[in-house]
């Protein structure tokens, strides 16, 4: 018998069904297209934000064609693909391994899982300010640790330009691969234990096993979090405004960081928003990308 | 076996660097958040000293934390209630109906999700701005909503769809009405979802940072944004900003130790179920 996947219903109950999903879809129209809309249009602008818009001048495209040649924006780009690079490819090799290490039988399995789920659940902002204090180049736990070995020398690791970035990126891996570990870790578990007996018996090695058996088992989910990741640090603001600002000239400007400075500290909302629209298109195509990616895979 | 038991030893071993590497940050912040500030500067450094609470009681009055907390809670219930009621219905709506191009609205549903924070605050605080409603609750609960809805009506669409319609028909068979029956019968059975549902969706209010930010004035101002304060200055109070980040830290550990179950199902089901 075909397993009945739908609700008859006839024409009177169609009301209930546009009852149940009217308010659904009226409140995302209101709250999320409507002002994405409206700020599609006011990008087309050139106005302030003391003037609240009444002194706007109609510009067109203007601001986006003087996005495509500043040089900030670009370092910002520049900034935010060098920090997804490090941080997503660091946090899913680092993930996976852990994952790997995790699984078997270990004594206070519970608390394990417990200790290692706790940074992700933490605010992005607390997590920020705790390192900020770790990180201080006076007091901080590295300063500590080398005074206590003897070695008085301060490293600036938020003020110094050459490393602000890397450590930014590494307060980000230490929040963000318990995810990683988690899905991973979950994927492994249910790898179907025959391929794995049988390989033993044919005297295959560990390594060999996890290249040809995990690996190609987990694919589905390894894209899926590496989509996850890297939309997520793409998007970043909260760790890095509260680590620095947009950090030592500009080293640390996310792009988002930068729309933001663009429209609420400079005031120049017409162009914040021509940045915060190409920042939403370039998301939404990798995300197109992976969706098309994924239904090859599926076929 | 001594290659067995190296093995095991390496494992557990590197197991514990990673461990230890999570915890040495909080554990050294909620430590010197008890000390003086004397005792926090002090070198060689003082492990055991006196432990004072004169930092925590600072931040609970000079710095208005407890404020902050009752914004955090109102804000994340607000936003908890609408996005559940909403999303729940809408999910299933989904689930069980078929309807014109409902495959295309669930992917813009799906998209609200991929939205940059950045683009949508700007634009929001226009709005807010005209509407005269900058720094109230709704403004930030509308704004929580707004992403969190179609993370609802998806989770909740999947739970729904696992649920037999047979179920139902034969609720309706018995006298219930149509919402009758998705109340008395399907919504008990998809409660794990509910559960699983409303966590992350708390969490992820509880924890928002950038709309919060823009949106709230001193009075509603949430948590996380209390937290930034504490951020900016170069002069920081170190023994004050440790006991802010320790006292916003440990009711967040608590209870997500307390609903990790609940957590687990909910971030990877979504892996999972693809």
């Amino acid at each position: 018998m075909k397993k009945k996947k739908f609700l008859n219903y006839q024409t009177g109950e169609r009301i209930f069904l546009y009852l149940l999903l009217l308010p659904l879809i009226t409140i995302i129209s209101i709250i999320l297209i409507f002002p994405l809309g409206y700020s599609f249009f006011l990008s087309l602008f050139s106005w302030d934000l003391f003037s609240m818009g009444k002194e706007k001048i109609f510009i067109f495209l203007l601001h986006y064609r003087n996005a495509l040649v500043d040089r900030y924006f670009l370092k910002s780009i520049q900034n935010t693909l060098l920090f997804l690079g490090g941080a997503v490819s660091i946090e899913l090799g680092l993930g996976f391994a852990i994952a790997l290490l995790l699984l078997g039988k270990l004594p206070c399995q519970k608390v394990i899982n417990s200790i290692i789920l706790i940074p992700m659940i933490m605010a992005h902002t607390i997590v920020a300010l705790i390192w900020k204090f770790v990180y201080d180049s006076s007091f901080g736990i590295f300063r500590l640790f080398l005074r206590t070995i003897g070695l008085d020398k301060e490293i600036g690791w938020l003020t110094d330009k050459s490393i602000a970035l890397l450590s930014v990126i590494i307060v980000e891996i230490w929040q963000s691969t318990p995810f990683v570990i988690l899905v991973l870790f979950a994927g492994l578990c249910i790898v179907p234990i025959n391929p794995i007996e049988a390989a033993k018996i044919d005297g295959a090695s560990y390594s060999q096993i996890v290249r040809y058996i995990f690996l190609p088992f987990l694919k589905p989910l390894i894209l899926f979090v590496l989509l996850l990741r890297t939309i997520d640090a793409y998007k970043i603001f909260d760790l890095i405004y509260v680590l620095t600002r947009g950090g030592p000239g500009m080293t640390t400007e996310s792009i988002s960081m930068y729309a933001y400075k663009t429209g609420f500290i400079k005031c120049n909302m017409g162009y914040a928003m021509a940045l915060s629209v190409i920042i939403f298109v370039i998301v939404l195509a990798v995300s197109l990308l992976y969706i098309f990616f994924l239904g090859k895979q599926k076929s | 076996m001594k290659k067995g038991t190296t093995l095991v030893l390496a494992r557990y071993s590197l197991i514990g660097i990673f461990l230890i590497w999570i915890l040495i940050p909080m554990g050294w912040v909620v430590l010197l958040s008890t000390k003086s500030t004397i005792d926090i500067f002090a070198f060689p450094p003082r492990i055991f000293s006196r432990p004072t609470l004169e930092h925590y009681i600072h931040v609970f009055t000079k710095y208005n934390f407890d404020q902050y907390f009752l914004n955090s809670i109102i804000i994340g219930a607000g936003t908890l209630i609408v996005s559940m009621v909403v999303g729940t219905l809408g999910g299933y709506a989904f689930a069980r109906f078929r309807f014109s191009h409902k495959e295309k609205i669930a992917l813009l549903v799906l998209m609200s999700r991929m939205v940059p924070p950045i683009t949508l605050v700007l634009p929001l605080y226009i709005i807010m701005m005209k509407l005269g409603l900058l720094g109230t609750y709704w403004a930030v609960i509308i704004a929580h909503t707004s992403f969190n809805l179609a993370f609802v009506c998806w989770m909740m669409r999947a739970f729904f769809e696992e649920v037999p319609v047979e179920i139902e028909e034969s609720a309706m068979i018995d006298g219930c009405s149509r919402i009758g029956a998705l109340i008395r019968v399907t919504l008990p059975i998809v409660s794990p979802g509910i559960s699983a549902s409303a966590i992350l969706c708390l969490l992820v209010s509880w924890n928002e940072f950038l709309f919060a930010l823009v949106l709230t004035s001193t009075r509603t101002r949430t948590l996380p944004v209390g937290i930034a304060s504490f951020s900016g200055a170069v002069s920081v109070n170190w023994g004050a900003s440790m006991a802010a980040a320790t006292a916003a830290m440990i009711p967040m550990i608590v209870v997500g130790l307390i609903i990790q179950k609940y957590l687990i199902r909910g971030l990877t089901m979504g892996a999972v179920k693809g």
